[in-house]
């Protein structure tokens, strides 16, 4: 869970939150499309490519006169005027193409060392790990006072033992993990934070919160205490976020009127993005959306349910995957302009990884099974506020889109440009052995997208 | 796995070294031990012994003066926390007065519970783990190593002795077999994966990783010097030179990580036979089952083996007797698969040792002189050469080095440790980098006076616990007048005894304690954390190395794939969610407000008797009244005992 409070490495929350040129964005909302989602058959679709390359979806025309997105996208296509579209996010051959590395990669920006390599999907998520970008954003950010710092919904993907790499705070310590929120298909309505679910029922939370208050101060002695001064103020801390996850609206999708939902769609990825947006609206600097897999479309698309499609590739995105995608991605963006916060927040939509723009995977009985494998040379990256600039597109790609031609950038870059965006300039920390480390040594900000 | 490129390694240690000092310059640690003058003081009435003299004089200097004694409550719960990681019991405080305080001393030395509580602090040096790599074999005797630290304590090994045994043993004539168990220190060592597909070059470089970690964790942990950055360059401040490292590297070149038996050698012989036959029978089977066809009479082959298999367990005396993760000596080289096949094979030659090739800026492909194994050539040996490794791999010789020649920086190292965890602060500030990297000591004169006696009087620890102990200044008050408070706020001229924070073991095991829950079981296999019947001491919860227990994890327990000098202290808002909401801390004051119904009927005398429980007093009036008023209001006993186990005071020791 991300309550941030404690200071380490070199810098100080202050030196942290000093300010960029323009005005940082307060929050993120990343939108992880689980599974590998296919840049081709959306945000880069080739209508000239060869056959055995090309998308089955037709391109439209959108609100932005040089972005041209994938027929099954028309919502999306409305609100166009507000995306830059990165195209040539690639990973240099440098992680493992598969998806354990490309979580790991694109979550932190690190490239994923050799035990990525050796151990595959099999490779643990470990304590020395680089950190999320969200947890490093949560560590630098001054601490919400009554919420998490870093929330992540609605699952923690993937189901173990294969939970995926880079989620977590590591190196950070776990004081920066995330908070999960979960909630599934069967109940879209339902998001619970099952680690705030009160372990008692009864008796009035707010009664041994004054109690404790009374006893501590009854010692004055302790009370007087540096140390035993925080710990009070985090009890005070816990107790408001064990209350809030009952009494705060945060938490609370019943508060939102039923055209909302519909707008967003009543699927749990669309219930998702609604309490993202109460989240943002709360104040919680960093928000992620995994993509929950549909298990019920498992044999249909030769996948886990979700992003990889590696048979009947575009039957499945054109009715399933793309349609709810769409609704409740177009819904957050317009919904964020509309409450006026889209300036404030940058939503980031991103993915483990591409789709092979070559149509055919073995898993599926080779082009046949129209599926489409996994690609790492390449994929798109979709970003909208916190101060980016909509209706652009970033970088060229070959004829088919398997490789950046032009402007080639690598997750370091995506998330040095949220970082970017955030404000966050001083990466300095100290690790658990006492080393200085840099948090993200290597990338650029894509400031030009600003 | 844990990969780190030479270059970043290069670069952590040029940074750890900063400007500071130059490589020919001796740091003060390096230096022989001399007896010290006790310095001279005007409140001769205050030193109870040396230890007082000397910090006493200091704070002279500083116009200060210590505080008074602590009561007897607050020493005797002060010393139960620090020996034993236990609170006294209402019962022993009252019975308790400050002139049996020797006698108390030398009895919680003599509990049981005094070993489990400083193997502890041993075993985040240790990195102990009770779990070890999915590739190696054995992977559940762990625990031998723990029990033989708690055990080493308890006997109070002589220090120079306990290192010498943890790193060889086996090469010791006078100790038996049972004392294998020691080498745990090394047998534990993380292990990275070899991926014997991909070529030498790499595998290399994976092996020469490990063999960084066994010298980084052997300099560290008994040295206080970081012999790791000397992998790839001369270390840039302190006299370590790259020929250094790999002298020792090659020790443990010559040793591979092997499940040792705990019989002696003859008798294990046929032993591991029958286990390799056995484990051959086994891959039979498996085999078999996988066949395709089925074979028709395949419920009666695979009968005919688990027969086999039986009959050898069963032919072979003492075929289940315990392994201990230890090591064996074996040289260990990294070689191209034979006949033309791609990828590496790892030649492990049984009983012979070898010597290192300098690895140019620690790079294994790019070797330079060869370098024989010896120890460091900053503490040499009478001769004025460095001690030879000549007998095997060198295990004994490079132990018996550490506590001869390196004396001085391995005793400082140790009483510096033992310090540090007895007034929560060290004498120097960086208890594993005494190089000139590290802190200087805040009482010089001091260390060496107590490095210097603890050598005389044996290497014991239990004398050192004493000389400590018996100070006026481990005796002194936390509570500091507000002048003593303003100049030495922190304690950094011991002028009053700092509030300690009860570490995650302690805090467990007291609550288990409170209640009157907890089982006091010594040794043995490991506990699950998470389950709700485990009422053990926290020592025996099941240590994963990968994946550490969340309420470990959350409270500052070390990492264990890497030596931890000291852990950190934080406050977090997740360690109070953690007391407030987590199933542990609410059965235990379900358990709490149990007992208390048991033993007490009315609101007034539950209030009193949860606080001797809790805090082995009485409660204050004012204290007493919010607690009546608040079972008055809240009819729930276990919310009230709750709010106890969440208080400040229960996590402090005075």
């Amino acid at each position: 869970m991300g309550l941030a409070g404690f200071r380490f490495g070199t810098s100080s929350l202050e030196a942290a939150s000093a300010p960029v040129p323009g005005s940082p964005a307060k929050t993120t909302i990343l939108f992880f499309l689980c599974g590998g989602s296919s840049h081709v058959d959306m945000w880069d679709v080739k209508p000239d490519a060869p056959s055995e390359y090309r998308s089955h979806f037709r391109t439209i025309p959108t609100a932005a006169p040089e972005i041209h997105l994938c027929e099954h996208l028309p919502m999306t296509a409305r609100v166009a005027d507000k995306l830059a579209i990165v195209r040539t996010v690639t990973d240099r051959g440098l992680a493992t193409g598969d998806h354990h590395a490309g979580y790991y990669y694109n979550l932190t920006g690190h490239v994923p060392d050799q035990s990525f390599k050796t151990q595959g999907n099999d490779r643990r998520p470990e304590p020395d790990d680089w950190p999320f970008m969200g947890s490093v954003v949560g560590s630098r950010r001054a601490p919400h006072p009554e919420l998490p710092q870093v929330i992540s919904l609605p699952h923690k993907p993937s189901r173990p033992p294969y939970t995926r790499p880079g989620q977590f705070a590591g190196k950070l310590g776990p004081l920066h993990d995330p908070l999960y929120l979960l909630g599934d298909h069967a109940e879209p309505m339902k998001i619970s934070a099952p680690s705030l679910r009160l372990q008692t029922s009864t008796g009035r939370l707010e009664d041994r919160k004054e109690l404790l208050r009374a006893l501590n101060e009854a010692r004055t002695d302790l009370d007087r205490n540096p140390i035993v001064k925080d710990v009070s103020a985090y009890q005070d801390q816990a107790f408001s976020l064990l209350s809030s996850a009952t009494t705060t609206s945060a938490f609370d999708l019943s508060e939102e009127s039923d055209a909302t939902l519909d707008r967003y769609g009543r699927t749990i990825n669309g219930s998702s993005l609604v309490m993202a947006r109460r989240l943002a609206e709360a104040g919680v600097p960093f928000i992620t959306v995994f993509w929950r897999e549909n298990t019920s479309l498992k044999s249909k698309c030769r996948s886990a349910g979700g992003w990889d499609t590696h048979g009947n590739n575009f039957n499945c995105l054109a009715d399933y995957l793309l349609p709810e995608f769409d609704r409740a991605y177009s819904a957050l963006i317009e919904d964020l302009s509309d409450r006026g916060m889209l300036d404030e927040t940058l939503v980031m939509v991103s993915s483990e990884m591409g789709r092979n723009p070559k149509i055919g995977d073995r898993r599926s009985g080779g082009v046949a099974g129209a599926g489409r494998d996994h690609w790492t040379a390449c994929q798109s990256v979709v970003l909208a506020g916190g101060g980016i600039e909509g209706g652009q597109t970033y970088g060229k790609t070959d004829k088919v889109g398997a490789y950046p031609e032009e402007k080639a950038v690598g997750p370091e870059d995506i998330t040095k440009t949220v970082y970017h965006a955030m404000g966050i300039t001083d990466l300095d920390a100290v690790d658990r052995g006492g080393r200085p480390i840099n948090l993200l040594a290597e990338g650029r900000a894509l400031t030009e997208l600003f | 796995m844990k990969l780190r490129t030479p270059i970043a390694i290069g670069l952590a240690c040029a940074v750890l070294s900063g400007a500071i000092g130059l490589a020919d310059d001796r740091p003060w640690s390096f230096e022989p031990l001399q007896p010290q003058a006790v310095p001279g003081v005007s409140n001769e009435d205050w030193p109870k012994n040396r230890i007082d003299s000397f910090l006493l004089a200091r704070m002279e200097e500083a116009g200060l003066s210590p505080s008074p004694q602590a009561d007897a409550r607050t020493l005797l719960r002060r010393l139960h926390f620090t020996l034993t990681g236990l609170p006294p019991t209402s019962e022993e405080v009252a019975s308790f007065s400050i002139e049996h305080l020797p006698e108390t001393i030398d009895a919680l030395l003599d509990s049981p519970h005094y070993g489990e509580r400083w193997a502890r602090h041993w075993l985040d040096l240790a990195r102990y783990t009770d779990t070890t790599a999915s590739w190696l074999k054995s992977t559940s005797d762990a625990f031998r190593y723990r029990d033989w630290v708690v055990t080493a304590m308890n006997d109070d090994l002589p220090y120079d002795e306990f290192v010498i045994r943890q790193l060889a043993t086996d090469l010791l004539p006078e100790t038996p077999p049972k004392d294998n168990a020691a080498l745990g220190f090394l047998g534990l060592s993380p292990t990275y994966w070899k991926e014997l597909q991909l070529p030498p070059e790499i595998i290399k470089t994976t092996v020469a990783d490990e063999w960084e970690e066994r010298v980084d964790a052997l300099g560290r942990t008994f040295l206080g010097i970081t012999l790791g950055c000397a992998r790839c360059h001369d270390h840039k401040s302190d006299p370590v030179t790259m020929q250094d490292y790999y002298a020792i590297a090659g020790v443990f070149a010559s040793v591979r990580i092997a499940d040792r038996p705990t019989i002696p050698e003859a008798e294990w012989k046929p032993i591991a036979k029958a286990r390799a036959e056995v484990a051959k029978l086994e891959e039979q089977q498996k085999a078999l089952k996988k066949k395709k066809p089925v074979p028709e009479d395949l419920d009666a082959q695979l009968a005919t083996i688990t027969k086999n298999i039986e009959d050898i367990k069963s032919s072979t005396p003492h075929y289940n007797v315990a392994t201990v993760n230890g090591v064996e000596e074996a040289a260990l080289f990294v070689k191209k698969k034979t006949d033309g096949k791609h990828g590496t094979m790892l030649d492990y030659q049984s009983g012979m040792s070898r010597d290192l090739a300098l690895h140019k800026r620690g790079d294994p492909n790019d070797t330079g002189e060869v370098v024989t194994r010896r120890f460091l050539s900053a503490f040499p040996a009478e001769t004025g050469e460095p001690r030879p490794f000549r007998k095997g791999s060198g295990r004994l010789e490079l132990a018996q080095a550490l506590v001869e020649e390196g004396a001085p920086l391995s005793a400082r190292v140790i009483v510096n440790r033992i310090w540090r965890h007895h007034f929560g602060r060290g004498l120097v500030g960086t208890p594993s980098e005494f190089g000139s990297a590290g802190e200087p000591p805040t009482h010089p004169e001091l260390l060496d006076d107590l490095a210097f006696r603890f050598i005389e009087n044996g290497w014991s620890l239990k004398w050192l616990h004493r000389e400590i102990l018996s100070s006026a200044t481990w005796q002194q008050s936390s509570l500091a007048s507000a002048e003593t408070e303003a100049k030495d706020p922190d304690g950094a001229l011991y002028s009053h005894h700092p509030r300690q924070r009860l570490d995650v073991e302690a805090w467990r095991d007291s609550m288990l304690a409170a209640t009157g829950e907890i089982d006091l079981t010594l040794g043995g296999e490991p506990g699950d954390l998470e389950s709700a019947s485990f009422l053990r001491r926290t020592l025996y919860g099941k240590i994963h190395r990968r994946d550490i227990n969340k309420m470990l994890r959350l409270h500052d327990f070390p990492d264990p794939t890497a030596h931890s000098p000291a852990r950190p202290e934080t406050s977090t808002p997740l360690q109070q969610l953690f007391s407030l909401n987590s199933p542990f801390v609410m059965a235990r004051a379900e358990a709490l407000a149990k007992s208390l119904e048991a033993e007490a009927d009315e609101p007034s005398e539950r209030v009193q008797l949860a606080y001797r429980k809790l805090f082995q007093r009485d409660p204050t009036p004012r204290e007493q009244e919010l607690g009546v008023s608040f079972l008055r209001d809240n009819a729930d006993l276990g919310h009230y005992t709750h709010v106890l186990l969440t208080s400040n005071e229960f996590l402090y020791v005075d």
